[in-house]
């Protein structure tokens, strides 16, 4: 009885920061608090009607968008070449494709300075890219490399032997095997790509800002509610992606072992 | 010897072919030859290299050594994809993305043949018995429903060989047989060419043309349905083929007609006459040997026959007929007999009952005892 109790104040305590943000960012006051005062959408209007969060709000997009893409076909021949291929140290080159999950951020962070400066990347669109590609890989690799285990490979010698050449088995078969790794990882990294803060932070310039940073910033400076309705916003939009993935794919595909 | 014989031109021919893995060795020096719209199973345990074979011939690996001929033209080192070869999978590896219709169609497209690209599915599909079931997903069928579909993917773009790997092996027993005889049935239909890979002696015998008898990866004999059985040319055919009796014993006396043994453990030496199949030299005297006698040749306590004593140890009961586990001097003897209600069946066990067989039933079998049956020639 005691651990449902617990069980339930768990479930219960977990989303209520989000069900907090969300409701003061309904606030007719001109300063961040809770219990709100007064109700008025006004900070959503000010949000969208703002030029310099709606092109951090572009910038976002467009570097998770790029990120998504680039991770996520990197991942696919990455693991083609493991799984398919078996490429020696196989196992090994898995782990160390991980190995940006349990790094520090911080740490990445202070590197990816050293590391963009001296590409002449630092606070460029180009460098954040990269950034974000190392970050979401761990992400966008698991779900192409489950897809990919568990497709049949006697799919391709099938449509070998009724005469279609390697390009178009690619095409219409092995590629279509792995479709639903492939929408995971896409949406997976599009999601780690638009919320990340920690190491971003490190590499943002006058030139260059992203949407969560932008946010991290604004708190620092001010406690207009408008952070509240910006992050309302973004959580409305990752739990769109997360609901469009459940019912693309099921979420237990990512969740499950590979 | 049978491997020459063909009953039309080959399509097929397999010449001394090896396939490695490292160190092992998958199909050792295997030579066949498969005439055109032939039925020929390979059949043989698990391991034995069979499906190794098949997938050499569909293009999906290279022999290490030996050729592989398509009416003459070497195609050893040709891809799967430029080789008129269809192929029947295992697991079948029907697309789970594509319906009935679009599984079927997909060699025709993959060929570029799409005139008339309907009506060929459409009547693929009534050929298998699958007409209205275009739109359906390949989880949305039956078990047999996906095999018929398997086969017709495989048949709708009229490849010269048909190659099937053990596709009935996932099915129930009752299905099992219907779909044998439909298989027969559109190999006829169609005369195409159908390799069929099984481990199931049963289904070998009673759908194919000719059957090559693979053990560790040669072919131990290569012959039709009718010699594999009555006629096994080593040991491990007339075990792996059926069951038999495998009795040991010696040479007494040779001629080109009939060799005549004595068989080992019998006190009294009983001589068997075998009849000696035409053009075979006939073995030297003493010279040791086995026989292949048929349980369901085994006769009991009929006199005239070459008889020995023997006792009833067990029997088991399958409907038309009996069979009895014997004990007998010469070994332990399996004898098949019909069964008939009030002829005094089931005998009871520790019966005594002579146990005999005709000259014609006893196959001899060149192969010594101890002797390494790997290396044969086929």
């Amino acid at each position: 009885m005691t651990s449902r109790i617990v069980a339930w104040a768990v479930l219960l305590f977990l989303p209520l920061p989000i069900v907090i943000v969300v409701l003061s960012s309904f606030t007719s006051a001109g300063y961040l608090s809770f219990p709100i005062e007064g109700v008025s959408l006004r900070w959503y209007a000010e949000f969208l009607g703002s030029a310099d969060w709606l092109k951090v709000l572009g910038t976002s997009a467009l570097l998770a968008l790029i990120g998504a893409l680039v991770s996520t076909g990197a991942s696919f021949a990455a693991a083609w070449a493991v799984v398919r291929h078996g490429v020696p140290l196989g196992g090994s080159y898995e782990t160390l494709l991980l190995t940006p999950l349990i790094f520090p951020h911080a740490a990445i962070g202070v590197i990816m300075i050293v590391t963009l400066a001296g590409l002449g990347w630092l606070g460029t669109f180009t460098g954040l890219v990269l950034v974000h590609c190392i970050l979401t890989i761990p992400y966008a690799y698991r779900p192409v490399a489950a897809a990919l285990r568990k497709a049949d490979p006697a799919l391709e010698e099938a449509a070998a032997s009724l005469g279609a050449r390697p390009w178009r088995i690619f095409w219409l078969v092995s590629l279509p095997a792995v479709r639903p790794g492939l929408v995971t990882s896409l949406l997976f990294s599009f999601i780690i790509s638009f919320d990340e803060v920690t190491v971003t932070m490190f590499l943002v310039g006058p030139f260059v800002m992203t949407l969560p940073v932008q946010v991290f910033s604004e708190v620092l400076e001010s406690a207009s509610p408008i952070i509240a309705a910006v992050s309302a916003a973004l959580v409305l939009f990752t739990s769109l992606m997360v609901f469009v993935l459940d019912r693309v794919i099921g979420i237990q595909f990512f969740v499950e072992r590979d | 010897m049978t491997s020459t014989q063909t009953r039309a031109d080959p399509i097929l021919r397999i010449e001394s072919v090896t396939k490695s893995f490292g160190s092992f060795t998958a199909v050792r020096d295997v030579s066949l030859e498969v005439g055109e719209g032939e039925f020929v199973t390979l059949l043989g345990p698990s391991g034995c290299g069979k499906s190794t074979l098949l997938r050499m011939i569909a293009g999906f690996e290279q022999p290490t050594s030996g050729a592989i001929r398509m009416r003459g033209q070497d195609i050893s080192q040709q891809a799967a994809y430029d080789r008129e070869i269809g192929m029947v999978f295992q697991n079948l590896a029907l697309f789970p993305h594509l319906n009935v219709f679009d599984n079927v169609a997909f060699g025709l497209r993959a060929r570029r043949r799409t005139e008339g690209i309907d009506r060929k599915v459409r009547e693929m599909l009534a050929l298998v018995g699958l007409e209205g079931f275009e739109t359906r997903g390949t989880a949305q069928i039956s078990g047999g429903q996906r095999q018929r579909v398997a086969l017709a993917r495989s048949l709708v773009t009229s490849p010269d060989i048909l190659l099937l790997d053990e596709p009935l092996s996932a099915l129930d027993l009752k299905l099992r047989r219907q779909l044998q005889g439909e298989l027969k049935r559109i190999q006829q239909d169609t005369g195409i060419t159908f390799i069929f890979v099984t481990h199931d002696q049963e289904e070998a015998l009673s759908m194919s043309d000719r059957i090559a008898v693979m053990n560790a990866g040669r072919v131990e004999q290569f012959g039709s349905a009718v010699d594999t059985y009555h006629r096994p040319q080593t040991e491990f055919v007339a075990r792996f083929v059926g069951e038999t009796n495998l009795l040991r014993g010696q040479v007494h006396a040779a001629d080109a007609a009939r060799v005549t043994l004595r068989l080992d453990g019998l006190a009294a030496p009983v001589a068997v006459a075998v009849p000696l199949p035409a053009g075979e030299t006939p073995p030297g005297q003493g010279d040791p040997v086995a026989i292949s006698v048929r349980p369901e040749h085994v006769e009991l306590g009929r006199p005239g026959l070459h008889t020995c004593e023997a006792r009833v140890t067990s029997h088991s009961f399958s409907g038309a007929t009996i069979t009895y586990a014997l004990d007998s001097a010469a070994g332990p003897l399996l004898a098949r007999v019909p069964f008939q209600p009030g002829q005094g069946h089931p005998l009871p066990d520790g019966q005594s009952v002579s146990a005999g067989w005709p000259d014609e039933a006893v196959t001899l079998i060149p192969d010594q005892p101890g002797h390494d049956t790997t290396d044969k020639e086929i």
